[in-house]
């Protein structure tokens, strides 16, 4: 996790592809806050890359917050294939 | 449209690798030839004991066994340079949000939801 200064914060991590499949979903819990959702738009078998991708949106987020305080434009991902 | 027939169209319209199948086959023949020949050659041509024949036979099989391991690193080594390398690969992610939702970082959960692990 890495605080970027400006109100946001980074977090990063890494998970295994086990599955050849297109439909991915990553699931970020966090208790308390909330859960959010992120699709990987990638192949089911997709190529490495040395950059990450552009940021995309939260594809769905389910918080206990208001939903003044959770906007879904908060909450971006960008990844890349190891 | 096939246009073609017979062996001209097999070499130009391939059907479900038949054409791989019958190089392969084409390979294997010629190399069983190429064996058969040197063996014969050997075995006719000058006088040995069969302690030679022993020694040359393990000086064969060690050849050969490196020239195949050589051949199997050329390959894993070629498919690692091109990407092709069939080792699981992984996604790192990066996320972007508000700072006080990571107040917990030790807390977090993250999952990989797939329709192959999940009901």
């Amino acid at each position: 996790m890495r605080d970027l200064g400006d109100g946001r914060a980074l977090l990063r991590g890494a998970v295994a592809l086990n599955h050849r499949t297109a439909d991915r979903v990553l699931v970020v819990n966090l208790p308390g806050k909330g859960t959010f959702e992120f699709r990987l738009r990638l192949p089911a078998e997709p190529h490495r890359a040395e950059q990450f991708g552009p940021w995309h949106l939260a594809d769905r987020i389910a918080s206990p917050l208001a939903s003044a305080a959770a906007p879904q434009d908060a909450y971006t991902i960008r990844y890349r294939v190891l | 449209m096939n246009t073609l027939s017979g062996p001209a169209g097999m070499l130009t319209y391939p059907a479900d690798g038949q054409i791989g199948i019958l190089m392969s086959a084409l390979s294997g023949i010629a190399a069983a030839l190429a064996v058969a020949l040197a063996m014969t050659v050997y075995f006719r041509l000058s006088y040995r004991t069969w302690r030679d024949v022993l020694r040359h036979g393990l000086a064969t099989l060690a050849a050969i066994a490196l020239f195949a391991f050589a051949a199997y690193d050329m390959r894993h080594a070629a498919l690692a340079y091109l990407g092709l390398n069939p080792s699981k690969p992984a996604v790192e992610f990066e996320i972007r949000m508000p700072r006080e939702t990571l107040t917990a970082v030790t807390d977090t959960q993250i999952e990989l939801h797939t329709d192959r692990n999940q009901t």
